[in-house]
């Protein structure tokens, strides 16, 4: 109590109301002492910071539809498959790719295969032999 | 919930959606454009799931974060918009059955909340009715408890002006 004074519990109540569960945690102790210990002053504050709590908490609102709840339940499962489909189709991509890459190279290589006058293994050799008998 | 399992789905939108829809509706004083605001809230908040790392930030702070702004995007271009016209402000899902003095009530205290200025209607929904403490509030709000104090303050005494020629 010594450390809240009239002042700054009057700040709490205009700020914060009546209800000390609303109170800042920090002071809510020495508040709430302030207001034992001096009813004389705490109580018309007290009471006015009630009548404004108490229309205020007259205000309700109706309760959130299960047609609304499902709506939004249902966006994720769409997102979920949405994603599902980015994966599949990346999958799908990456093996079109890679298979035009193997495609390619195949290809590319039977080119050079039959372009390029092949080297017989041994005729090297077979010169190096003829030469080498000559002498 | 990152890998989408349905159960965990449904059970965050039964904890979090009451709350982000009460706040999207005190904030726009609009139902349905509430209700926009929140399933918009809920599609960043997939979108976000996956790489979600804990400790971050607090969900729910970054969940009302994320309505507010998206609240006040949507007033700031309802005042670009009907400056000269405001739009009708109707409740779609009002209960004809609920009295004439309760709807009365709570169209005054809407009225009130929608005359605040933006920043002391995010403090007083904030801290009254989401019941947030007020180091929560201010983390919400990125600004500092001192300030927090000053808008609730004088969110209040506007309020009580308010209501006071309502007689609520």
């Amino acid at each position: 109590m010594s450390d809240m004074t009239l002042e700054r519990f009057t700040e709490i109540l205009d700020a914060y109301g009546a209800d000390p569960a609303r109170w800042p945690e920090g002071e809510r102790a020495a508040a709430t002492a302030f207001a034992e210990a001096r009813q004389d002053l705490a109580d018309p504050l007290l009471a006015q910071a009630a009548s404004l709590d108490s229309a205020l908490g007259g205000h309700a609102l109706p309760t959130a539809s299960d047609a609304l709840a499902e709506k939004i339940a249902g966006s994720a499962r769409m997102r979920n498959r949405a994603k599902q489909r980015d994966w599949r189709g990346l999958i799908w991509r990456g093996l079109g790719f890679a298979g035009v890459t193997l495609a390619g190279a195949t290809a590319g290589a039977l080119l050079v295969a039959t372009l390029m006058p092949m080297s017989m293994p041994g005729d090297e050799d077979h010169v190096i032999t003829a030469f080498d008998s000559a002498f | 919930m990152a890998e989408g399992d349905d159960r965990a789905v449904r059970a965050m939108v039964a904890r979090k959606l009451p709350r982000l829809l009460g706040l999207a509706t005190r904030m726009l004083g609009d139902r349905s454009e509430a209700e926009d605001v929140a399933q918009e809230t809920f599609l960043r908040l997939w979108r976000q799931a996956p790489v979600w790392r804990r400790g971050e930030a607090r969900l729910d702070t970054w969940l009302y974060r994320v309505t507010l702004n998206l609240c006040t995007d949507r007033l700031r271009k309802r005042r670009e918009t009907y400056v000269a016209d405001p739009p009708e402000q109707t409740d779609p899902d009002a209960d004809p059955a609920r009295g004439l003095a309760e709807t009365e009530r709570n169209d005054a205290v809407q009225a009130a909340l929608d005359a605040l200025p933006d920043r002391q209607r995010e403090a007083i929904v904030l801290q009254y009715y989401q019941e947030l403490s007020n180091i929560e509030a201010a983390a919400v709000m990125g600004i500092g408890v001192e300030a927090l104090e000053s808008l609730l303050s004088r969110a209040r005494r506007a309020l009580r002006a308010h209501l006071a020629g309502q007689r609520i």
